[in-house]
């Protein structure tokens, strides 16, 4: 994992893992669909840098991700951050603090300095509450699939293969 | 939904297929006249089910309310007969999404949202394309005509 007191900038060649929860949001085929892609109203995304962290370790922060959910883990995207740029997306680093022990249990996260936002342009820049309108986000979350890597990964403890096409 | 063991729980669990059971039946359409798809009806509601509860990505999604999935069956029905039945599932703002998947750049997506607009974005080999139309079934509105021929482009051939 990245040394949480010098973390880098996100660079283009890096690759960005988005933990999937919702069962539905997987196609039979074991691809993903954009929904899994399109933000809350935050207009970000969580995703986890995979640049200094091993396989062992983006599988624990998604078992980490589901348990904070209450979700089975489904799998996981890798995302190029170089691509997801290039469909208009800023990728920012955005390391996660461990939350204070005042925080009750199930949902206190693990520290994770390879955290990061995915965020998803403003329909008015001077308007911080704009989103953009919901067909362009979908637009958006589906070039980012056609174009990048779109393929399900699962947890190599599911009793399944890594990678489903 | 799990209610855990026990008669209690058996009786809760029981109680909630018929409460299910019921919304489906009680479920009204606007567009009575005409042919309609049950299968269509059936697959819609089973996947709006899952929505249908606040929380129901454990982030905080919203709700899918019925009146989505009503839109979603007029919008099908309403539709014509070559067009497939979609796969359906909620978005985390309470938007219903429909999906018409062929393969990679061969799909196209309608998100029903609040007030009836639908929002729709598609990707045909290299042409992106994008709109929303506010789409009142109860009022008389067919299926907006752009999303017609897109369809209709999407299963030519």
């Amino acid at each position: 994992m990245l040394d949480a007191a010098a973390v880098p900038d996100v660079t283009d060649d890096e690759l960005l893992a988005r933990f999937v929860t919702v069962k539905k949001w997987v196609r039979a085929d074991g691809t993903l669909k954009h929904n899994e892609l399109i933000p809350p109203g935050s207009g970000k995304l969580s995703v986890m840098r995979h640049v200094q962290a091993t396989e062992d370790e983006i599988w624990t922060e998604g078992r980490e991700v589901a348990r904070l959910r209450a979700k089975d883990l489904v799998g996981r995207v890798d995302l190029n951050a170089g691509e997801c740029r290039r469909t208009g997306l800023e990728v920012i680093k955005s390391p996660l603090d461990v939350d204070p022990p005042s925080k009750p249990e199930p949902r206190r996260m693990l520290a994770n300095p390879n955290h990061a936002d995915l965020v998803y342009p403003l329909s008015d820049p001077a308007n911080p509450g704009a989103p953009l309108p919901k067909a362009d986000r979908m637009a958006i979350a589906k070039a980012l699939l056609a174009n990048g890597v779109q393929v399900l990964r699962v947890p190599v403890d599911s009793g399944e293969s890594t990678t489903r096409a | 939904m799990q209610f855990g063991a026990g008669p209690d729980a058996r009786r809760l669990a029981a109680l909630a297929q018929r409460n299910v059971r019921r919304q489906r039946d009680a479920l009204t359409f606007a567009r009575t006249s005409g042919r309609s798809r049950q299968p269509a009806r059936d697959i819609l509601f089973e996947a709006w089910a899952e929505f249908a509860d606040e929380n129901w990505d454990g982030e905080g999604a919203r709700a899918v309310s019925s009146d989505r999935l009503r839109s979603a069956v007029a919008l099908v029905d309403g539709l014509p007969l070559t067009i497939p039945v979609p796969e359906a599932c909620g978005d985390r703002d309470g938007d219903f999404s429909l999906e018409w998947y062929r393969g990679p750049r061969r799909d196209v997506s309608v998100s029903i949202g609040a007030d009836g607009v639908l929002h729709w974005a598609a990707l045909i080999g290299d042409d992106d394309l994008r709109g929303s139309w506010r789409y009142s079934p109860e009022a008389g509105d067919d299926v907006p005509e752009m999303l017609r021929i897109i369809l209709a482009r999407l299963y030519r051939g």
